[in-house]
């Protein structure tokens, strides 16, 4: 039987858990409760996110993310019922997160 | 001589079997808001690249509102949950050894746990 | 005072009588040292005789009194009935697996699939036996001797829904099985093994549900060898696309 190449997948995947894991939570706060308590405004934010630093950070979160993301999403769909369309479902999930990471990459570098 | 075997198909409903099942659902389905999430910071770093006065638009008119307010507790709610899973997995995935004997998998759950404390909060400090 | 007694709801399938099984109740004496076993024991020779189930060393140790008690898979030598009284107790065969008769399900599945995983030492060098034996420190054995605890008795099968809605997926034991062998020092099969454990039927199947280590008696922990597995394999995927061919 041969190897099977889901590494490709699973590597992002599994980085993805830890960086999302890691980092998301903290973010969060930052995007809601922070900007509905008023600790954070619409400058101060927009001057953090212009920072190289926040930039890379923040495409590393949403590509990671996303690839940890749509991993699962593709086994929950299937697991519960949508084998047929396996195919379809793995085209479908990684190319929205290749696309998403484009996306990220060149409004990171364009800001 | 062989006799007719009985097959018992699995329901369609298979994760309701038991609260394990149940909380495993659940962490499955908190990739939804992982991903959900990842494409609100694109959109917010999109905004962000179309100028100050776009941004500042976007940061009045949708992340001030009740609704997105509304749906970052929800989410906040099930990527911690997400989190609490993927440290809760640490001992499980990693194989760490003092001598022959494994170490307590508990210390390197709350190991993850003080770490994962210690990023937040400076990274709350770094940005506010 | 009249005996206390226990009601089991046991899983029949008959196929010479029905093509569809039914659940028969049974009461049994209540006692507090007696664990479903002994109650199906109970039956088995004082009320119905024709009831069949497989059981050999009531310790525990033989891994062939698997079952699904009240849901959930279980050596019924070692549920006691006091966990369950006063309430009845439903008795099935194991999950996931085809039933032959009554609590007897068809394991040939499992049994192929510890063959295909090669669950057995493939030395790294043949020596003559008059070389003596392959030595292994303490540490060597630490390393693996969790994974060789396993009994065999396919409750982590049962438990598995991916084995359930896959029933290609290679398993938690024979995955922890094949990861016992390709840890031990004195192994030299881990390339073979690593052929049908990192297919698309093997580690890949697994989505990290969790409830193979949690029903198992033994502690095996065959989730832990899955992940350990996937990382181990992604490691050694990335770098032979990263490193040339020939390179180690
Ligand atoms: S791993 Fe545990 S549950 Fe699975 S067959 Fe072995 S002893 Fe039984
Ligand atoms: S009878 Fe041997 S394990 Fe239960």
């Amino acid at each position: 039987m041969a190897r099977s190449n889901e590494p490709l997948f699973w590597a992002p995947f599994f980085a993805g858990a830890g960086f999302s894991a890691l980092f998301m939570p903290a973010v969060m706060i930052i995007t809601g409760v922070a900007v509905a308590a008023g600790w954070i405004n619409a400058t101060q934010l927009y001057q953090l996110i212009l920072h190289p630093l926040t930039r890379l950070f923040l495409f590393l979160l949403i590509s990671l993310s996303l690839f940890h993301a749509v991993h699962r999403i593709r086994f929950v769909l299937v697991d519960l019922g949508l084998k047929p369309f396996a195919g379809i479902i793995s085209v479908l999930c990684y190319g929205s997160a290749i696309v998403g990471s484009i996306l990220a990459a060149i409004f990171a570098l364009t800001l | 001589m062989k006799t007719k075997e009985y097959v018992r198909p699995m329901p369609a409903n298979w994760f309701m079997h038991n609260r394990h099942l149940q909380l495993f659902m659940l962490r499955e389905l908190s990739a939804f808001f992982v991903a959900g999430y990842s494409v609100f910071l694109l959109v917010m770093l999109y905004k962000a690249g179309q100028g100050e006065q776009a941004f500042q638009q976007f940061f009045e008119g949708v992340m001030k509102s009740g609704l997105s307010i509304f749906l970052h507790l929800i989410a906040l709610a099930f990527v911690v949950y997400h989190a609490l899973t993927s440290f809760n997995a640490a001992p499980v995935i990693m194989d760490v050894r003092i001598g022959e004997d494994p170490i307590d998998p508990r210390l390197l759950i709350a190991a993850h746990y003080v770490m994962w404390v210690v990023v937040s909060v400076v990274i709350l400090i770094v940005a506010l | 005072m009249p005996e206390k007694s226990i009601t089991l709801e046991v899983f029949r399938y008959l196929p010479e009588q029905s093509d569809e099984p039914k659940y028969q109740k049974y009461d049994v004496p209540y006692r507090e040292d007696w664990v479903v076993l002994d109650a199906l024991n109970y039956i088995k020779d004082h009320i119905d005789g024709s009831l069949s189930y497989r059981w050999s060393c009531r310790m525990g140790v033989c891994g062939s009194c698997g079952m699904m008690v009240n849901g959930e898979p279980r050596l019924t030598c070692a549920a006691f009935l006091r966990d369950f009284y006063p309430q009845p107790i439903r008795v099935e065969p194991l999950t996931n697996f085809p039933v032959i008769r009554d609590l007897i399900i068809n394991l040939e599945d499992f049994l192929h699939k510890l063959k295909e995983v090669k669950a057995w030492l493939i030395p790294k060098q043949e020596k003559p036996v008059s070389e003596g034996e392959y030595l292994q420190s303490p540490k060597e054995l630490a390393t693996y001797k969790q994974f060789s605890m396993c009994i065999n008795c396919m409750l982590c099968y049962a438990a598995c829904p991916v084995y359930g809605l896959e029933p290609k997926f290679l398993g938690p034991a024979a995955i922890a099985l094949g990861q016992r062998y390709n840890l031990d020092s004195r192994d030299g099969g881990k390339e073979e093994r690593t052929d049908i454990i990192a297919s698309s039927e093997g580690i890949w199947e697994c989505t990290f549900i969790g409830e193979c280590s949690r029903v198992c008696p033994k502690h095996v922990d065959p989730a832990a060898a899955i992940q350990r597995a996937k990382v181990q394999s992604t490691q050694e995927w990335w770098m032979s696309l990263l490193l040339p061919k020939g390179a180690k």
